[in-house]
């Protein structure tokens, strides 16, 4: 498959009055062209730091300090601010787990979306092309009626229309990647499978690969192709999701799978002892070596690189050495 | 009404209306038929799972129910005591009886209390212990939960996500209630978080023969805890039953929709693929006839008319659809 983003040893971290938050600890992973991929790990585990430090969007305290993003070919972190504002407009988009507050709640709907597509076509906002492609996308996403829709105010929508026009603005301008940050975690369950299912059909009829943060592994499941579990800054494994609920290997990933109970599961839940560590003072080695089961002497010492174990299913753990 | 011993809890046509107050004398002029005619019962020793999407009214019914809201209309029997007719002296001594435990244990446990004081709280209002005792059985029920004494003397702030939620399960149980309600306990925690609290639930379920009503929209964790699951829409139950039937025979369209629609944990588990139509209307101005008439896929004039009522499907199941035998 190709590789449409590599991001390589990625380091965020956010400076505050406790100290400071080594949030990302050299995250490493690809997304391939018209890859369905999800991010999934418990909070605090670095996957929303990930996609916003992607996207350069990481603000004062924080700052990437070391890695890489190769976006097709183009390390995006040595950017100018100008050259990414057009990756951001035309190449990549993002939307968030809140769609009202990602909205400006002053400007009808259908103005910021033709605002989208004005920047990243470079047209007149009040131009017919751009009329069009608004209406058009409106359509696709499943809004009836866009004379009617693009008048509306944010306030005016429920929370999954808004959502809607969220992924409207973002594959307005047909990108190469869109990442979704928990896109549903904020709408009801009959609405977040509506969603899910409307990201899916519309990213696999533009050829666009998708990213998808999540804590719910049930999402990753079901709409998921492959994904990467992460821990306390750190990638812990990726792999095609049938394989990796199958055939976990990182401890974390296999304590985390049972710990989650599905249709059917009889007796005690499975769980993982310990906590969460603070990033502040992150465990040496492998930050999951205090909770792990079958930790090692070197697990304490050494992060553990990660490595493919078999063609497409990388794990970061030394039991795999 | 006939006593019946098996019979923990009893709803009988309950109703919550919430007023929408405008206009220049805030006059009640429409009503949020938050819960709608709902009458269930609740065994001795069972968990009774209450499902739905948010709006349905789950969370007004498990409140309505410990009269921590005034219903509307309607009756809840307790232990056989009908909980609307009695005073309020003999409600507090109710109140022994049932404990909740809520959602965000972020914001449901005092900031500036220690724990010792809001986990021994109920005692003090409750009992008339010495501060000694209650100390002691504070201490007690910390160890029930999986905490130590040493956490006695601490903030909530200085607690996790899933160290609240034990604290707030201490306090529900240190009453010994024979029923707790569960309002979404575990929503707010991480996956290996809410392995350890539902665990620890069904422990001390079995350890003090507790009842619960336990409100979520997880439908693993409904098949997980459950004996009996009850599903809401709008307001009213539209399906009741044994979780085998619920779960393997379902006989309402919304309740298919429903676990279709939740995305399950495993990438092999099989399942029916409905796309959920349109969202759910506002409980202002629900539809009439049957209020999923609008979302449903085999409706007919019929259920834009007339209301439709509980069935019997089978021992124990319920449902309330006028085309269930043919769907």
């Amino acid at each position: 498959m190709e590789k449409l983003l590599s991001v390589r040893n990625l380091r965020t971290i956010f400076h505050t009055y406790r100290g400071v938050v080594k949030a990302l600890n050299g995250v490493s992973f690809d997304v391939y062209k018209k890859d369905f991929l999800g991010v999934v790990g418990e909070t605090g585990c670095g996957k929303s730091v990930t996609s916003l430090s992607i996207m350069r969007l990481i603000e004062d305290p924080g700052e990437i300090v070391d890695g890489s993003v190769v976006f097709e070919g183009r390390d995006l972190l040595k950017l100018s601010e100008e050259e990414m504002q057009k990756v951001r407009a035309k190449e990549i988009s993002m939307i968030f787990q809140e769609p009202k507050m990602a909205l400006n709640p002053v400007l009808k709907v259908g103005y910021q979306i033709a605002e989208a597509v004005s920047t990243a076509e470079d047209l007149p906002i009040k131009s017919k092309e751009v009329q069009e492609k608004v209406y058009e996308i409106l359509k696709a996403v499943g809004l009836p009626d866009p004379e009617s829709m693009v008048e509306k105010y944010p306030h005016e929508l429920s929370g999954g229309m808004a959502q809607r026009i969220m992924i409207a603005m973002g594959l307005v301008t047909k990108p190469k990647l869109l990442i979704a940050d928990e896109p549903t975690s904020a709408l009801d369950v009959t609405i977040q499978a509506q969603i899910l299912h409307l990201i899916k059909e519309l990213v696999s009829e533009m050829g666009t690969s998708a990213m998808i943060i999540t804590h719910n592994l049930g999402v990753v499941a079901e709409y998921c192709e492959r994904v990467v579990i992460m821990y306390a800054g750190n990638v812990a494994e990726i792999g095609n999701v049938k394989t990796i609920f199958k055939e976990p290997l990182h401890p974390y990933t296999k304590g985390l799978i049972k710990a989650v109970p599905v249709i059917g599961t009889k007796g005690k839940l499975q769980t993982i002892r310990g906590i969460v560590p603070d990033l502040v003072n992150p465990p040496s080695g492998c930050r999951f070596h205090p909770r792990c089961d079958h930790a090692l002497d070197i697990c304490s010492k050494e992060l553990p690189p990660i490595k493919e174990v078999e063609p497409g299913h990388f794990v970061a753990c030394h039991l795999y050495d | 009404m006939a006593v019946n011993n098996d019979v923990l809890v009893k709803i009988n046509s309950l109703k919550k209306y919430f007023p929408v107050r405008s206009g220049i004398f805030l006059r009640a002029k429409k009503y949020v038929r938050a819960v709608d005619n709902v009458s269930f019962t609740i065994k001795k020793n069972e968990t009774l799972a209450l499902v739905g999407e948010s709006g349905c009214g789950k969370t007004t019914i498990g409140r309505t129910i410990l009269h921590l809201l005034e219903p509307t209309d309607g009756e809840v029997i307790f232990d056989n005591k009908n909980l609307t007719k009695i005073s309020k002296d003999e409600l507090k001594e109710l109140r022994k009886g049932m404990q909740i435990v809520f959602q965000n244990p972020y914001t449901s446990l005092h900031p500036r209390k220690l724990v010792k004081d809001i986990v021994g709280e109920p005692l003090k209002i409750h009992t008339d212990f010495s501060s000694v005792e209650i100390l002691r059985r504070v201490k007690e029920t910390l160890e029930n939960v999986g905490l130590r004494e040493e956490h006695m003397y601490r903030y909530p702030h200085e607690f996790s996500g899933g160290q609240r939620q034990r604290i707030a399960v201490a306090r529900a149980i240190i009453l010994r209630p024979k029923f707790i309600v569960l309002d979404e306990p575990t929503s707010a925690l991480d996956v290996s978080v809410q392995a350890r609290i539902l665990n620890l639930l069904n422990k001390l379920k079995e350890e003090l023969s507790l009842t619960y009503l336990f409100i979520t929209h997880d439908l693993a964790v409904v098949d997980y805890m459950a004996d009996r699951v009850a599903v809401m829409y709008l307001g009213k139950v539209v399906e009741i039953g044994k979780k085998d039937d619920i779960f393997k025979r379902p006989a309402h369209p919304y309740t298919r929709v429903l676990e279709a629609a939740i995305p399950i944990p495993d990438p092999f588990f099989k399942k029916e693929r409905i796309l959920p139509k349109g969202e759910v209307p506002n409980p202002v101005n629900p539809p009439k006839g049957c209020r999923f008439h609008t979302r449903c896929d085999y409706a007919v004039d019929k259920c834009k008319e007339l209301e439709p009522q509980l069935e019997k499907v089978d021992d124990e199941h319920y449902v309330a659809c006028h085309r269930w035998k043919e769907i």
